[in-house]
């Protein structure tokens, strides 16, 4: 960005080049992070831009862990009544063709990509009750401990890092016991612009004891393998 | 920890204590290096290493900001088995005024989002800020030009900053000259 000796980025760099919002994903080189790191001693006004940031960021996270992104990424200004009768129509007419693919009731899902989805349509959304970042898989023990919510509804959120960006993986969750894996569920996803797969878990439909998340890439390329321990309500 | 001439307030920092805690992937552990970067901070500002009591602030920034690039350094570590687990915990081990404060956040960015008329802005703004996606990146495959690209993300901040000074955060929580205790 700018010479080395230059040790304090100006305001106007910063803002102009979006500097707090790269530091913050990680993507200033480390004498750029050394320099806004110096800069924030130097002007501490920036600290309210970096706090405000951090909140904005966190916002996107809720709204995304709460499963509500996508319908903000499509909304569109309600133009005419008519606009509104359609919307409500493909509503009924989703639910309609959800509740007729069940031909009988059946338990919510162990795994999803939203946690809207690991609700039944009818259950209010499952509160999220953890957060898990997994770097890589560990091999020995359990690379994750999830306490199981018990008879209360509840979801854990996992944080993959998988492969590259926009990878498309099978993903399957096993039980382990004394037989071997048995699969319980499993769905397909794709990795986001940081290489993350992000999952979320039900944490009261999981039974405890171990289990394996297995992300299978659609290259054929070999699988990645997480443990996950689900220890007994808390 | 004791008293200041100026102001610094834990609810100052709840954005990058959330931060840090989707970084650390532990509540507690995140709340602990925040107390530990104004603790840090009080104790150079005592022994005189802070040349005016104002940088306070900034330098409880800096040295929050420094533990979050450490975890995101051991996150592009080599894999060893010796490491700890990152693990949240349970979200209520953590400050219980906290799903409040991100309730508001996230309200406050979906109001954002719903000013925004073309999908292509709002698909921008949360590929930057949550999928931190780069701007040449998102500016090819959004087929933006930098101009466009700047002045959405402009223009977002603002509203976000007016709409949030709207529900309660003033710019004056950062700067006015108070007497306030921490931890």
């Amino acid at each position: 960005m700018e010479s080395r000796q230059k040790l304090v980025m100006d305001a106007k760099l910063i803002a102009e080049r979006h500097v707090i919002e790269r530091y913050l994903a990680g993507q200033l080189s480390e004498d750029e992070a050394d320099a806004f790191e110096n800069s924030l001693e130097e002007q501490p006004e920036l600290a309210r831009d970096v706090e405000r940031i951090a909140r904005m960021k966190t916002g996107f996270a809720v709204l995304q862990r709460r499963g509500e992104l996508a319908a903000l990424l499509e909304h569109k200004a309600p133009r005419t009544k008519r606009l509104a009768w359609l919307a409500a129509a493909a509503v009924v007419l989703a639910i309609g063709f959800v509740a007729l693919r069940r031909e009988a009731p059946e338990p919510a899902a162990l795994i999803a990509e939203s946690l809207a989805a690991l609700s039944l349509p009818s259950e209010t959304p499952v509160p999220l009750r953890a957060s898990i970042s997994l770097a890589r898989a560990r091999g020995v023990g359990a690379d994750a401990e999830l306490f199981s919510s018990g008879t209360e509804q509840g979801a854990a959120e996992l944080e993959l890092a998988a492969g590259p960006p926009g990878t498309r993986y099978a993903v399957e969750l096993l039980a382990i016991d004394v037989n071997g894996a048995r699969p319980v569920a499993n769905l397909s996803t794709t990795a986001n612009s940081r290489g993350v797969v992000r999952l979320f878990t039900s944490l009261h439909g999981l039974a405890p004891g171990p289990y394996l998340l297995r992300l299978t890439p659609a290259d054929a390329a070999p699988p990645l393998e997480y443990s996950l321990a689900v220890r007994p309500p808390r | 920890m004791g008293s200041t001439d100026f102001p610094l307030r834990k609810e100052d920092l709840a954005g990058i204590r959330s931060q840090l805690e989707r970084k650390c992937g532990n509540p507690t552990i995140a709340e602990d290096l925040l107390s530990e970067a104004i603790e840090t901070s009080l104790v150079k500002l005592r022994e005189g290493k802070i040349e005016r009591p104002e940088q306070l602030i900034g330098y409880v920034y800096r040295v929050a900001l420094n533990h979050l690039r450490n975890f995101r350094r051991r996150d592009k570590a080599p894999m060893s088995s010796a490491e700890p687990l990152e693990m949240l915990e349970d979200e209520r081990t953590s400050d219980v005024a906290a799903p409040i404060d991100h309730a508001r956040w996230a309200q406050v960015v979906m109001e954002v989002l719903k000013e925004l008329p073309a999908a292509r802005d709002r698909e921008l703004l949360v590929s930057f800020y949550l999928g931190e996606e780069d701007k040449d990146s998102l500016c090819k495959r959004l087929d933006l030009d930098e101009t466009h690209f700047n002045r959405v993300i402009h223009r977002a901040r603002e509203r976000f900053r007016a709409l949030l000074e709207g529900h309660g955060l003033q710019r004056s929580d950062f700067l006015s000259v108070a007497l306030l205790l921490v931890g």
